[in-house]
């Protein structure tokens, strides 16, 4: 036995490395060949339309609209003002003693996302790794936004930072009844079915392969779907409505970010801050002036808002007169504070 | 290289050896970093990959080697934490040991604090002969430096790793250390 073999020797055979850490460095490699080839891949199944016109009318009055309350008439009538100047904050679980990014989240890559791919591939690992409990039915899911209000119905947002509201809003988890704060005080109501669902039972049910809920969100358009762009810009604003509205099972959440991540169009901006957090937002251009954000934060890549901002000038006319946006103009600006699982309406925390 | 076929079997050939190799100079967090960025950082210069090379391995170790390298600090820290204890607290070992395993084991110290003291160069090439049994040759290719270099420095190392050994005849030096 020289000096060579007592060297490897006296060390073990390592540990083969984690299945998670496996994967995750794997989807990260194929992701990076993926968008390497600046192709956009489309989804793989578009179902055909099986609905009757009366079922699809049905639905297309039930579609949930923007939380900003944006009506038809005006859709993609939400925008922002870039914040100017503002750098990126790509960062992770802080750094280690050599200063190299370190990972926050056990099998999420450290260092900077390359792409939108990888960015949400990141975001799915992130909500399977994390701890969850489902609510029992009688248990309320809790979300509470903070965003800006402008002083148009539709209109830019207003620039006063001033302007600042946060919203609070409880939902049964059998769904049948939602609370929110009016005027000081809490409201009990009802609730009635919306397309995508916002209860929990409707939501834990939905699938959770990518193509498979993607095909799902499809066969719910109604007739917004009609044309392709239709089909991706509807299905793009609709699930980022069920990431932002709920508390989902981790499987589910996941699936949302995959599904979406097969949508053409979305890409990774940068330079964005979002109510003076660092953010990635994940943006897809709707007609042409519009660009719509999901924001996720960049150390945890936990949901964290939405954001549309125009990336020209534009004027839309509708039947109560014409609304106008500057280049960077904000439309929406929406940062989620908390989604927790609580006991009691009127409760923001466990 | 056809892409990214050709780099999903490059990642399945090797990652489980690369992570090892990272995880017994690093511990497994740092590993699991290390192999992961050793396939993108492979990926993003696939150009200057020579696809007239029969194999791809000493390429993926020369650059996980590089990355290891931005750990150096750690990579001694450990070396010298296995040289005081024995105990390898990194690489969560295999119970099962064959007789001359247990020689090997007891020398674990004396080396761990051989390859602290070892210049970083020289422990690149040291280890990937010992630890990967590379040919001198194909650890040259890996880092990127001239074959007789690679030889020189590997010599270096061996030098202060039998002197950790306690090996004092000159005579037993060098002859198998062109290997």
């Amino acid at each position: 036995m020289n000096d060579l073999d007592l060297l490897r020797g006296a060390w073990d055979e390592p540990a083969p490395p984690a299945r998670a850490a496996r994967e995750a460095a794997r989807a990260a490699l194929l992701d990076r060949a993926a968008a390497s080839k600046e192709t956009i891949v489309p989804p793989t199944t578009v179902p055909p339309a099986t609905e009757t016109p009366a079922a699809a009318a049905r639905r297309t009055r039930r579609v949930r609209l923007p939380k900003a309350g944006v009506r038809l008439a005006a859709v993609g009538v939400l925008a922002a003002a870039i914040a100017a100047g503002v750098t990126v904050v790509q960062g992770s679980g802080g750094t280690d003693e050599h200063g190299r990014p370190r990972s926050a989240v056990p099998g999420v890559p450290a260092g900077p996302v390359a792409n939108a791919s990888e960015a949400l591939e990141r975001a799915a690992r992130a909500a399977e790794s994390r701890p969850f409990t489902p609510p029992r039915p009688d248990q309320w899911i809790f979300t509470e936004f903070r965003g800006r209000k402008g002083s148009t119905p539709n209109g830019p947002l207003s620039r006063d930072p001033g302007k600042i509201r946060v919203t609070r809003h409880w939902q049964r988890a059998d769904g049948k009844k939602a609370a929110l704060i009016e005027k000081g005080r809490l409201e009990i109501l009802g609730t009635m079915p919306t397309t995508p669902p916002s209860d929990y039972p409707s939501l834990a049910a939905m699938p959770t392969e990518p193509g498979a809920l993607l095909a799902w969100a499809y066969r719910g358009l109604g007739g917004l779907g009609e044309t392709a762009e239709g089909r991706y810009s509807t299905t793009y604003t609709m699930l980022g409505a069920v990431l932002r509205d709920n508390v989902l099972p981790p499987k589910v959440e996941a699936a949302l970010y995959r599904a979406i991540k097969r949508i053409p169009g979305v890409r990774l901006e940068r330079g964005v801050d979002a109510a003076g957090r660092p953010a990635l937002a994940l943006g897809r251009l709707t007609e042409g002036w519009l660009s719509e954000q999901l924001l996720i934060d960049p150390k945890t890549y936990t949901y964290l808002g939405e954001r549309s901002v125009a990336v020209k000038d534009h004027t839309s006319r509708g039947d109560d007169g014409s609304l106008t946006y500057r280049k960077g103009d904000l439309g929406i600006l929406s940062v989620r504070l908390k989604a927790a699982v609580v006991d009691k309406p009127g409760q923001t925390a466990p | 290289m056809r892409e990214p076929e050709a780099f999903a079997a490059l990642f399945d050939r090797y990652y489980t050896a690369i992570h090892g190799y990272a995880a017994r100079r690093l511990g497994h967090g740092l590993a699991d970093d290390v192999a992961a960025e050793t396939f993108l950082v492979a990926f993003d210069r696939r150009g200057s990959y020579d696809t007239g090379r029969p194999d791809a391995r000493p390429w993926l170790y020369g650059i996980a080697s590089n990355l290891i390298a931005r750990h150096r600090r750690a990579e001694v820290r450990q070396y010298r934490a296995l040289a005081r204890t024995g105990a390898d607290d990194v690489a969560e070992g295999h119970a099962d040991r064959v007789a001359g395993r247990l020689d090997a084991q007891a020398a674990r110290g004396p080396l761990a604090e051989a390859l602290g003291d070892i210049a970083d160069g020289d422990r690149d090439v040291l280890l990937l002969v010992a630890w990967e049994q590379f040919a001198v040759q194909e650890a040259a290719e890996a880092l990127g430096i001239p074959p007789g270099t690679a030889r020189s420095r590997l010599h270096r190392a061996r030098r202060r790793i039998r002197a950790a050994l306690g090996e004092t005849d000159p005579t037993t030096l060098g002859e198998d250390l062109d290997r």
